[in-house]
């Protein structure tokens, strides 16, 4: 490894630039603070990202989508690798706290400050104003979407169009690959080129090993500089923090950066997660998945635990998701416009834990659905496939083991619906997730306090879903952004005051 | 990765089997026009070092299938391409969790290399119906392979490789 060391200063400096991190950034350096972010992955400039999927994916998401948990049956664990992070490959999907997740932070961990309603309820406001949040437009949803709907109304189902990011969505369907219109507002092209303009600096290619704690204050940030094909360390840096070390590294890296740096007690506990599987269905009528937003309608059934929604499946993988191979498998390849494809997530009451990899720079996340979380995903796929059939689908292909691949009737839904699932039967995937350095006002069952300041070291931060005491049954996104926006106002007028 | 001889001719003779040449109806490729072992590197090549052991014994256990299943004592370079065809598809529905995941993985690597060639994805009909946008510019396409993007010098001092 070369020697070579990158140094530099800040006020703050703020690990990850996901939805946490840029947001953190957004609001310090608004408020005239020196700043320096960090990024492990790239800065992929719009114009840059490939649209071939196997290259969008190799250049924007960690490790092709392959890191998984570990167990007998894994799943992969989604999440971008670059400026904006996973904001960068998501559909921008807004969702508001709901009420009853609100209340039960401040009743059972004492959150009062950071989630009062007025307060929040001003960061959403202003959050949604900057990102141009608006309901996903009819025109705009496509068939895939539209088809949901349809089949919501017939079945007295409560859908909804998605709330986005995304105010001037054409409709391109390529949110993985990169909106080419920037439409969708990720934080690579909103909250992170705002903080710079307002001065703070960006460091990519900086994997964040370690805070450097001394005297029980965090004064900066030690790690990796790599490089940009290979992802191989080819030097080192030291960041130093004047005034607070943020790190928003996500879920999974936040606890394993904690850590390394001799933080224990509940740091990489209480993993909580929002699995998520899906069902693709074929029509008689072209559904044509590749025109239409990403994600446009959902089907919130936060009372059943899961939720439903629509998700356009660029030509590979819907291809990888048509069951069999051969033959009957090059059948199905030449209508490709004929399918649809509807996923759910859902809310799984099991806890895991998130540890740094023995003797490597990996993480080791271990998750386990109970038996009750199975039953909730078992009655979501039935949901979905009942919705395939009422929306007029010939053909529904579940993807679960011990069942036929192909159902042809809607009586055959009872299949799932008596079928004993198990982790083996079905894939999952997940790119929500939660917990691992909770918040809360008792330092004996949390890592962070209400200002999200840990209760061990002061100057140190964390500002992601990390802190996130419960999962909470909709999409993150909108939630740690407000609750990083409310967190970061005040450590900006702290600072100030303390300068 | 670096493949060896054996396996990159089993990755091509196990990636195209998905979806043969051979084939009377469907989506068929023409032979050679589609670069399964490109795609194949790149996955393993993206993955994390566990899914990279995985993707490498997924290969071996497909190469080696035609023995373990008790078909023939060959690989399954060495089987005509509607035989491999129909050891995948078993393989696929197999009751074994860890037979149906890694074979799983080779199908991610056909149906990316097939869908990563314009022609086959044309013949698809996946974008048969899409609209064009007054705002859709014009594309030039990447090959392939992306050109490897040279790294960029260490510069000591408030500076990093990707300093913006």
């Amino acid at each position: 490894m070369a020697r070579l060391m990158l140094e530099d200063e800040a006020d703050f400096v703020v690990v990850g630039t996901g939805a946490g991190g840029a947001t953190a950034a957004r609001v310090l350096a608004g408020a005239g603070h020196s700043l320096i972010m960090l990024e492990e992955g790239p800065l992929l400039k719009t114009a840059e990202r490939p649209k071939e999927l196997i290259h969008a994916m190799r250049r924007a998401m960690r490790d092709f989508g392959t890191f998984t948990t570990r167990g007998m049956h894994p799943f992969p664990l989604l999440q971008g690798r670059c400026v904006g992070g996973s904001t960068a490959i998501n559909s921008g999907i807004i969702w508001r706290t709901p009420e009853d997740v609100r209340r039960d932070w401040i009743d059972n961990y004492g959150l009062e400050e950071l989630v009062e309603e007025k307060g929040l309820d001003r960061a959403f406001d202003i959050i949604e104003d900057e990102l141009g949040v608006v309901e996903t437009a009819e025109e705009i949803s496509g068939n895939n979407a539209l088809r949901m709907k349809m089949a919501a109304q017939k079945l007295g189902l409560p859908g909804k169009a998605m709330a986005r990011n995304a105010k001037d969505c054409e409709g391109r369907g390529e949110c993985l690959q990169g909106c080419p219109g920037e439409a969708r507002q990720s934080m690579d092209v909103s909250y992170i080129p705002r903080a710079m303009r307002d001065g703070a600096r960006l460091h990519t290619l900086c994997r964040a090993m370690k805070v450097r704690i001394e005297n029980g204050r965090a004064v900066g940030v030690e790690g990796l500089v790599l490089d940009r094909d290979t992802r191989k360390p080819v030097g080192k840096f030291f960041v130093r923090a004047r005034r607070g070390v943020i790190i928003a590294a996500s879920v999974v890296w936040t606890p394993v950066i904690l850590r390394r740096s001799g933080l224990r007690g509940l740091v990489g506990e209480r993993l909580q997660l929002h699995p998520g599987s899906a069902v693709v269905g074929r029509f008689p009528e072209p559904i044509s998945m590749g025109t239409g937003a990403t994600q446009a309608y959902e089907i919130p059934m936060r009372e059943r635990g899961f939720k439903i929604e629509s998700l356009t499946l660029p030509p590979e993988m819907l291809a990888t998701r048509l069951p069999g191979a051969g033959p009957a498998w090059q059948k199905l390849l030449t209508d490709l416009d004929h399918y649809a494809q509807w996923a759910s997530i859902v809310r799984m009451k099991a806890h895991g834990t998130v540890r740094p990899a023995f003797a490597s720079h990996d993480a080791d996340v271990r998750f386990t659905p109970l038996d009750r979380d199975l039953k909730v995903m078992r009655e979501a796929l039935a949901t979905i496939a009942k919705l395939m059939f009422a929306a007029g689908a010939t053909e529904v292909y579940p993807g679960i083991a011990r069942i036929p691949q192909v159902l042809t009737d809607p009586s055959q839904v009872r299949l799932i619906e008596e079928l004993d699932l198990t982790t083996a039967d079905i894939h999952m995937m997940c790119s929500h997730l939660f917990g691992t350095a909770v918040a809360g006002r008792d330092a004996a069952t949390s890592v962070v306090g209400p200002d999200l300041q840990a209760h061990d070291v002061r100057d140190l931060y964390v500002m992601d879903a990390s802190v996130f005491p419960t999962n909470m049954g909709v999409n993150p996104q909108h939630t740690i952004m407000a609750l990083v926006w409310r967190a970061a106002e005040r450590l900006a007028e702290r600072a100030r005051a303390a300068a | 990765m670096k493949l060896l001889a054996l396996e990159r001719k089993n990755v091509h003779a196990i990636l195209e089997a998905f979806a043969p040449h051979t084939a009377t109806e469907g989506l068929v490729p023409q032979k050679d026009e589609v670069d399964y072992v490109e795609a194949y590197e790149i996955i393993a090549d993206s993955s994390t070092d566990r899914a990279r052991i995985g993707v490498r014994a997924a290969l071996w256990m497909a190469m080696l299938a035609p023995m373990w299943m008790g078909i023939a004592l060959c690989t399954m370079a060495s089987l005509p391409i509607m035989d491999r065809a129909r050891i995948i598809d078993r393989m696929l529905a197999s009751n074994t969790f860890i037979v149906r995941e890694l074979t799983l993985l080779l199908k991610i690597g056909a149906a990316f290399a097939l869908m990563g060639s314009r022609s086959v994805r044309a013949r698809s009909n996946y974008d048969r119906n899409a609209v064009k946008r007054p705002s859709d510019p014009i594309v030039l396409r990447a090959p392939v392979r992306e050109r490897p993007q040279v790294s960029l010098p260490l510069v000591a001092r408030t500076s990093s490789p990707g300093v913006v």
